[in-house]
């Protein structure tokens, strides 16, 4: 008896992983459109204040713009989940459009999830800068962000300049970063590398030496529940973190969480705003991507979330500008990174990261 | 009693929370080999006296004395009792040898020793083929006996068995029961047997404890409880009874005469004793139906039912809305119900209960 | 066997049809960073067990299963042999409290656990007030945090799959032992202890299955320090987006259940003495 019933309690035990495995691939129905209006579905950021800001900011002028038009925000947590989402309704997609990471974007324009916009329906395609557009018309970049140095205000009087104040003893078991695979570790790899002078395609050994001088320091290489909780709880006081939810968070907090752009300069992040394959509203999608992209939306969505704009001709403010990589005197540090290139190397990294720098 | 060995002495328990005490003052005292049981309704105390006798539950007062030593706070590991459970409490995790050489185990005894009294303790149950079954392998009837070995082996000061037969089939019950009292007898031990079970507890012991409500109503050998109970719970509760309450009208060279409302005047050899009422108590089976010879009471009455039971039958009848009951021996063809019947018992088949 | 039938087709659908998928994604292929690609090769099963990394994540997660499964077992033992013993009137009440637990998520308790050990938390705090430390402990983000909140959010298995396999641990053999001769410790040793082991056996199970598969816990209480397997399969599964590798290691951790699985029943075979 007791043998039975243990064999039947072990059971449901050895679905756990494949429930978890399989629970990342439910994607949510959509909603049949409404009376006559054209209805478009956009998957993008949950997370941080991305999604209240940019219907703010960016879907909600467009639908007073095109009446007959709705855009339904689907708020999914990081690009790799999009995509985990997309790919299991690949057959028949639900959304239309999806905002996410570059390098996430690129292996679902490979993979055919993405299709390629048309430059006659998205017209402000061609004045966005360089950084930003995608071979081939598949969606290009619509944000920029920045890795920064984030702190606690009331911790530290000094504001860190540097990137090297990362090995300032001062901040022993006060620091946060998020190891790869997760972006954050990635581009802190790429930066260390540039100011050791090195190329991080050829080796990235310079840069890994000097993480595991660091690592000592490293309170927790995977902030829970996140970088920008702990800094502004003072849980730790120096955190490697982005330039567009610090920039909200320092608001939000009145100040407790301050934000820094290291002398040495940093690297981009660039997310891409793309247009579903088989999506059934595929006209008024790129109406839509094409409104994304124009300079007043840029302008709109810069202003409230302080990422950087993508299309040249977007006119910020002074504040925005001081408050982005959008002066040109940053612009300048900015490293350049083949974000393309890093996903194929991510994995390496990681390991290497793990082997080399966390066990440590 | 002199050459008491085990004695209780205003033994009491009260469980916490329990407005009346589950065992109430109870004295007892067993001799040396002697087998005694403890009888009883349901829920009477005997559980709990056996369970204090072994230490397996602390009294809340009197004293507990085994060959002059007051035990009553000694541990149960270090009372050297012997114990039967009705449930055997044979350990599934061990061989029958092992169950049975736990006990040495725990004395420390050499092993050589100890094989040799395993060895003799199956033996003496007849059981010495099974040593290395397991548990779980044995009949009903083979795990007691393997249990009563297991206790026996340690050569216990005392005995003590709560209902053991109480588990098995009436055929293996009687046959355990002339087993025990075998075993009982040739070592000689002082036993304590529980049982609910009056057949049992007449046929096996020495003497007999008749409790209730926690306190002790009879002591006495077997014959003495069911001859002349002290009261009228004794004599209701061992064996079938037809009890009489009457007024005194007369006595005479010893024979009380008693008035039964309904029945009749009823004579009753009594001792001397000043009594204005009595309880007058007869055995049915004392109960003569048409005697042959002239008798001392008789009576008139329809049979309301009767049952065969095979070697006797048993009969009730109607007096005049009195319900008596009757035996019949080598009866025959059992009576109709409905007949009418002449009863009868002489003045001596008769017995007043003490008040 | 009609009756069985809704619960083998909820079965079916609940345990079969996610494990095929897993199975199949586990033979596809991907290409460059996370390029998904149909295919029918063994590239994955290669890929994990040829990296040395992926040896020792495994044998990191069978480590922490093995320290937190002893450690629940130790803690858990008596509370659940005085839950299956005690004839107390409150004892509805205490089983209550013992798997109260249960009713709040992982992650709320796993939380509930990085706020009390973290530097100024209530443990250290509490060191530093009785002068036991100056300097505060680091409890969080190591293995150490992980290992004592895992062993508080397994502590309610364990007792409820002991209290169920202390079926033969019963007052009446204690009693009958006692009277034999055996004392306190003795009784434990030579009846309770014995009897109780399929209990034990069944909560360590229970216990260390969780454990390995555990992702919450390691990964909110790790500080990225601490590798297991399923918070490997985590990062396949939704960082690196390589779905055939992640399908892959879950099938091998599946594998791995299976193992201990079939180790269980011999050893509670061994043990019923069957
Ligand atoms: N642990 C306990 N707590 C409270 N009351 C108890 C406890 N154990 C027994 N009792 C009560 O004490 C009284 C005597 O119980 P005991 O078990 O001794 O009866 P018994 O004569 O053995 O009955 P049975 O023939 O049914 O076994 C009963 O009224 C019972 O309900
Ligand atoms: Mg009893």
């Amino acid at each position: 008896m007791t043998k039975r019933m243990s064999r039947r309690a072990v059971l449901p035990l050895l679905l756990a992983p494949a429930v978890a495995l399989s629970a990342c691939s439910t994607g949510t129905t959509s909603d049949e459109a409404n009376g006559g209006e054209t209805t478009i579905r956009l998957m993008a950021y949950a997370t941080g204040g991305f999604k209240e800001k940019y219907i703010k900011a960016v879907i909600e002028p467009f639908e007073q713009a095109n009446p007959g038009i709705k855009v339904e925000y689907d708020g999914v947590v990081s690009s790799a989940e999009m995509l985990g989402r997309l790919r299991t309704q690949k057959s028949n997609p639900t959304v239309d459009v999806s905002i996410m990471d570059l390098s996430v974007a690129e292996s679902a324009n490979k993979e055919g999830i993405f299709a390629p916009l048309d430059p006659a329906k998205v017209p402000n395609m061609k004045d966005l800068s360089e950084q930003a557009k995608v071979r081939d018309n598949f969606g290009p970049g619509v944000t920029f962000d920045n890795l920064t140095l984030a702190y606690n205000t009331k911790a530290v009087s000094t504001p860190p300049t540097s990137w090297n104040d990362l090995w300032d003893p001062a901040y022993k078991g006060k620091i946060s970063i998020s190891a790869p695979p997760q972006l954050d570790g990635i581009g802190l790899t790429v930066i260390l590398n540039k100011m050791l002078g090195g190329d991080y395609t050829a080796s990235i050994e310079p840069a890994i030496k000097r993480l595991r001088e660091l690592a000592p320091s490293v309170q927790t290489w995977n902030p829970q529940p996140d970088t920008y909780t702990l800094v502004k709880s003072g849980q730790v006081e120096l955190a490697l973190a982005w330039n567009a939810r610090s920039q909200l968070q320092h608001d939000q907090s009145n100040g407790a969480l301050g934000v820094v752009l290291p002398k040495e300069g940093s690297i981009m992040q660039v997310n891409t705003i793309n247009l579903v394959k088989g999506g059934k509203q595929a006209d008024a999608a790129q109406k839509f991507i094409d409104h994304a992209l124009s300079p007043d939306a840029q302008a709109a969505f810069s202003a409230e979330m302080f990422y950087a704009p993508t299309n040249m001709l977007t006119k910020v403010n002074d504040e925005v500008a001081q408050r982005t990589v959008m002066t040109p005197e940053k612009l300048k540090t900015m490293i350049a990174v083949d974000w393309n290139w890093l996903a194929e190397h991510r994995a390496e990294w990681t390991d290497v990261w793990r082997k080399d720098v966390i066990s440590n | 009693m002199e050459d008491a060995y085990l004695v209780l002495n205003k033994l009491t328990k009260t469980y916490p929370n329990q407005p009346r005490s589950a065992v109430h003052e109870v004295e007892i005292d067993v001799a040396r080999g002697e087998f005694i049981s403890l009888l009883g309704p349901s829920g009477c105390g005997k559980t709990t006296t056996l369970r204090m006798i072994a230490g397996l539950i602390t009294p809340t007062s009197g004293r507990i004395s085994v060959d002059g030593t007051d035990i009553t706070s000694r541990p149960v590991h270090k009372r050297d009792m012997g114990l039967v459970f009705q449930s055997y409490a044979l350990f599934p995790h061990m061989s029958v040898g092992q169950n049975v050489e736990f006990g040495l185990e725990m004395r420390r005894i050499a092993r050589g020793e100890r094989r040799r009294r395993v060895a003799e303790a199956l033996d003496m149950v007849h059981l010495s083929h099974l040593a290395n079954r397991r548990v779980s392998q044995l009949s009903g009837g083979q795990a007691q006996r393997i249990a009563l070995a297991r206790a026996l082996v340690i050569e216990p000061t005392v005995l003590l068995l709560d209902e053991p037969l109480s588990n098995l089939d009436a055929k293996l019950r009687e046959e355990l029961r002339v087993e025990i009292r075998r075993i009982q007898q040739e070592i000689g031990i002082t036993t304590v047997f529980v049982t609910h079970d009056q057949d049992e507890a007449l046929a096996m012991s020495d003497r007999l404890v008749v409790m209730s409500e926690g306190r002790v109503e009879q002591v006495g050998e077997p014959w003495a409880i069911y001859e002349t109970p002290k009261n009228r719970f004794v004599a209701d509760f061992i064996g079938r009874t037809n009890m009489f309450d009457g007024q005194v009208v007369g006595r005479d060279d010893g024979v009380l005469r008693v008035e039964i409302a309904g029945v009749g005047t009823l004579s009753v050899r009594a001792p001397e004793a000043d009594l204005a009422t009595a309880t007058v108590m007869v055995r049915p089976h004392r109960v003569r139906i048409e005697p042959a010879q002239q008798m001392a009471n008789e009576l008139k009455g329809r049979v309301v039912q009767s049952s065969y039971l095979g070697d006797v039958e048993s009969v009730v009848i109607d007096v005049n809305g009195t319900r008596v009951l009757a035996e019949r021996a080598h009866s025959g063809r059992p009576l109709a119900a409905g007949a009418t019947v002449g009863l009868g018992w002489g003045d001596a088949d008769a017995y007043v209960i003490p008040q | 066997m009609a009756l069985l039938t809704p619960g083998l087709l909820a079965l079916g659908v609940s345990f079969l049809v996610p494990l095929v998928w897993l199975a199949r994604m586990s033979l596809n292929r991907t290409v460059g960073p996370a390029e998904l690609q149909p295919a029918v090769s063994p590239q994955s099963y290669i890929d994990v067990l040829t990296d040395g990394f992926m040896w020792k994540v495994a044998w990191h997660t069978l480590w922490l299963g093995l320290l937190v499964t002893v450690l629940t077992i130790v803690v858990s033992y008596p509370i659940a042999l005085f839950l299956a013993r005690t004839r107390s009137r409150l004892r509805g009440l205490l089983m209550a409290l013992a798997i109260a637990p249960l009713l709040t998520s992982s992650v709320v308790r796993t939380f509930g656990w990085l706020i009390l050990l973290s530097d100024d938390g209530v443990v250290n705090s509490a060191l530093r007030t009785l002068g036991i430390t100056s300097e505060p402990l680091v409890l969080t983000n190591n293995v150490t945090g992980v290992v004592i909140a895992l062993v508080e959010i397994m502590m309610p298995y364990a007792i409820l799959a002991m209290i169920a396999g202390f079926g033969r641990v019963s007052k009446n053999l204690e009693e009958a032992a006692g009277s034999l001769g055996a004392g306190r410790l003795r009784c434990f040793v030579r009846i309770t202890f014995p009897l109780s082991l399929p209990g034990v056996f069944t909560g360590a199970l229970m216990v260390f299955v969780l454990t390995i598969s555990a992702f919450i816990t390691p990964r909110l209480m790790g500080g990225g320090r601490v590798f297991v397997i399923a918070t490997e399969i985590y990062d396949q599964a939704t960082t690196t987006l390589d779905w055939p590798r992640a399908s892959a290691l879950s099938v091998l951790l599946l594998l791995l259940f299976g193992v201990f699985l079939v180790l269980y029943q011999r050893l509670f075979r061994m043990v019923e003495g069957k």
